[in-house]
Parts: C-alpha cells; structure tokens; sequence
C-alpha cells in the first residue's frame, strides 16, 4: 500500500532558489527508505512535505491517497500525530529532565501509562541510567537518542528522521540506526534523511532516493 | 488531549518563571495596595467634607430697625441666588431660643440687656459649587455691601481647608496615576513578554507533533494571568473590609482590582504575538 507519493513535485523558495524540481517517488507502508544527498540538495525539504510545514508550488504529494494541499489544519494535525519526526535541530526541551522531554509528548496524545512507557522507550534506545538528567546536559549522541526516544514512543506508522547522525561518532551512529531498523521490524515506515552514505551498507533491505541541487538523479 | 498535560506545563511554567511571576504579583499588589488606601484617605475626606458642609453655614446679620418689606425682599434675593441651596430666616426670638440651646452656660449674660440683643439674620446654606474660596469671599463680600446688613459670617473655613487639600490630592492621584500607568505599561508588557517567549517553541512543537495550539496558548495565558488575579483577589478582600469598617462607601475602591485585571489583560493579549 503507497502511504506517501511525490507527483511532479517542485518548490521554489524564491525565483532564484529552486529547492524541489518535479521530483517524483513512492514510499509504501513499512518501507525503509534512505534520502541521500549533500547538504542543502533538498533532503529536508522533502521531509517537511512530507510531515505538512511545507506544500508544493506545483504538483502534489498524496498523504495515502489523499493531496496533502486538500486537506484542513484539523486533518494535517490528525495525519502528524501518525507521525513520529526526529528533527535536524532535535527541538528537544533542554530544560527538561530526559524522562520529562518524552512524558510532554505522551501526556500531550492523552497517554495515561506514562512512566512504564518511558522507563520502556529509554530501555530501548540505551539512555534508561540518564532518565532523570537534564536534557542539556547530555552529550549529542545521547541527545540524538533522547530525539529518536521521543519520536518513537507513541509507536507511529511512520518515522521520518532528519540527519540523525549528524555531529555524532560512527558506533553511536551505527547504534541509532539499529533502533530505528528495530522499529521498521515492526511494520512501520522509516525515512531518514542523511549525507552519511557509509551507513547504507549496514541495512540490507532498503531504498535508496539520491538527491541533488533539488532533482532524484539516482533510486534503487 | 489530557488535562494533565496542561496542569503539567502550567507547573513547569511557574517554576521557571518564578522570579517573573512574584515580581508581577508584588508589582500589582503593592501598587494596588497604595492606590486602594490613597483612594480611601481621599474618599474619607471628601465624605467628611460633605458631611461638614450639610452643617457649615453663612449668617447674614440684619440692623436693628430693618424694615419688613425689605426682609421679605432679601429673603427672596436669597432664595433666587443659584449658589444658594437653603435660606433661614431667624428672627429675634429664634435667635434667642438659638443661642440659649447652643450656649446655655452664658445664657444669664442676657439678663444684662433689657432687651433682646440679639440680631435678626438670615442662615444660608450654599451649594458645592461655591466651594472656591475667591468665590465664596466674593459672594460674603457682596452681601455685605446690602443695606441694613450689619455682618455677615461664615463657618465655612474649615470645608474650604478640607476641599483643598481634596483637590490637591486629586491632582497628585491624576498625576500618580497617569505616571504609574505610562511607566507600568512597559514594564507589565516586558515581564509578560519574558515569560511567554520562553513557551513560544513549545507551540511550534505542539503543533509539529500533530496537536492544536490553542489550549497551549490558553495555558500559558492563565499562568501568566494569575499574578494579576491574585493581587485583585487579595485587594478585592481589603476593599470588602474596608467597606465594611469605613464611614463611607468603598464601591469605587472595587475599581482598582478590575483596573489590574483589565490591563493584565490588554498586555497578555498584545504580548502572544510572537
């Protein structure tokens, strides 16, 4: 089942700046896709298709069927909530206690077993002993699975991660990446937006969108 | 969305905004506190000048010999003046029966006279309007200048004194308050402002996370409201008592909370534009 296509889509942010030219792809449900591409190809724009911040001048991105452009804030806000997104900038509440950053967002969908869904999350991405330190005061790599933590704990259907292994070694990247093969194993959709090509290998079953300067120019 | 949730953030929201929120609290309180008892000491006094107008009055004495006509013409003189609100007109006998009630303990100095000593006079009473001392000299003044008045006396020094210090104390009242408002304004808006910016991000999550920003926005608001809220709560209390205990009526006090309230307001309102 196609949960996400891209049909013709193009982006400008300005008449210069052309960030998506017809750029087109499907993404199915559990699907474990790599958005490759060097910094500023466009990796980022198509994630904020996808999760609604941004819509096409031209063309269309259908959210299961439906164009994204169509639908009522009331109906994006319900599509984002299936939606778990690690942002390139984290927007981790730093001054919040590791457990606290991931209580906001279950106490926020209405969750009322929050602290063995947290104790659980933090188990599974290896920050369970940080629980109770202030999120500022992690390392990047902790941070970034504080990022993931919080992304995965509602157990979206799908999970679209900015450069989550930006600014961080190759053994905290490789083990991040796990986590988030760990979560496609259980059906839902993976999208990871990255410059980091040397990690492609460690996943076996996954596609490949190469991007530059806006366009596809290779997908396998 | 759970209520929690929102209990949850307006918990974090004072504990980060602590320094602000007390700062707010203790801004609206004490500048309320001094303006609901500046307002009671003027509204005290300007009870108590009223009260000692009612009793305050102007005698216009008449010469022995005056006759009838004229009497009755002064008397109507008196009535049409519009700055006078009541005429007596007192005569011999009244005026002896006056003086033996007022001052009993002289009353057998009269026995030196072989008659009545005591001058016919007409009591006036004014309205407060006249209560400008060049106006109410100028009107003894013209009295005076009647034929067939022998003097004219007032005891209306005392409310004049009173109505001075009254307007004085209007005046610095206008003064305090328009200082207080232009420079509070400022400061209110830059506190507020303080602890809103440090919950914008968190509407740009909320919203990122697939979740409306209105109850947030409402979340926020209220903690950012309660300062004001409570400070009025607290000053309404002292109203209430002073209502209560105080010889006049503090109804107006009650406007001093509602004044806190309605500008925390405004200020909340212009300050959740990011």
């Amino acid at each position: 089942m196609t949960q996400i296509e891209f049909k013709n889509v193009c982006k400008r942010f300005s008449e210069k700046r052309v960030a998506l030219y017809d750029v087109n792809f499907k993404v199915k449900k559990g699907d474990f896709v790599f958005l490759v591409g060097k910094t500023g190809a466009g990796k980022t724009t198509v994630l904020r298709h996808i999760y609604m911040e941004l819509f096409p001048d031209e063309g269309d991105v259908l959210w299961e069927g439906i164009s994204t452009r169509k639908m009522r804030k009331s109906e994006i806000l319900k599509v984002r909530r299936k939606m778990g997104i690690i942002f390139q900038d984290l927007k981790l509440l730093l001054n919040r206690t590791v457990s606290e950053n991931i209580e906001f967002v279950l106490r926020l969908s209405g969750e009322k077993e929050v602290k063995p869904r947290i104790w659980q999350v933090l188990h599974n991405v290896g920050i369970v002993g940080e629980a109770q330190v202030i999120a500022g005061e992690l390392s990047r790599g902790e941070l970034q699975r504080l990022a993931v933590a919080r992304a995965i704990v509602t157990s979206p259907e799908i999970l679209l991660a900015d450069e989550p292994f930006g600014n961080i070694n190759k053994d905290d990247a490789i083990e991040i990446l796990k986590i988030l093969m760990n979560f496609n194993s259980s059906g839902s959709t993976v999208i990871i937006a990255t410059h980091n090509v040397e990690l492609l290998g460690e996943v076996k079953k996954k596609r490949v969108i190469e991007i530059d300067e806006g366009r596809i120019i290779n997908e396998y | 969305m759970s209520t929690k949730f929102y209990l949850n953030e307006l918990a974090y929201l004072w504990k980060r905004s602590r320094v602000e929120i007390n700062f707010l609290f203790l801004l609206f309180f004490l500048s309320g506190l001094f303006f609901t008892l500046y307002l009671s000491g003027y509204t005290y006094l300007a009870n108590l000048r009223s009260k000692v107008y009612e009793t305050a009055f102007c005698k216009v004495f008449l010469q022995e010999g005056v006759p009838d006509d004229y009497i009755v013409f002064l008397k109507d003189f008196f009535e049409k003046d519009p700055d006078v609100k009541d005429v007596r007109f007192v005569d011999k006998e009244s005026a002896l029966k006056e003086f033996k009630s007022r001052f009993p303990r002289y009353e057998e100095l009269l026995k030196l006279f072989k008659e009545n000593p005591l001058p016919i006079n007409f009591e006036l009473k004014f309205k407060n309007e006249l209560l400008k001392r060049r106006s109410l000299e100028e009107k003894l003044e013209f009295f005076s200048q009647f034929p067939y008045v022998e003097t004219v006396q007032s005891n209306y020094d005392f409310v004049l004194r009173l109505d001075r210090i009254i307007n004085t104390l209007f005046f610095v009242a206008v003064f305090l308050f328009v200082f207080f408002t232009v420079i509070f304004i400022p400061i209110l808006s830059s506190i507020t402002r303080t602890i809103l910016q440090k919950e914008f991000h968190l509407f740009e999550l909320i919203e990122l996370l697939g979740y409306d920003t209105k109850k947030a926005i409402w979340t926020i608001g209220i903690a950012a409201f309660v300062p004001a809220f409570i400070a009025s709560l607290i000053l309404a209390g002292i109203t209430l008592i002073i209502d209560s205990v105080a010889p006049f009526s503090g109804k107006l006090l009650y406007a001093i909370p509602l004044f806190i309230l309605f500008i925390q307001l405004l200020v909340l309102v212009d300050s959740t534009k990011p």
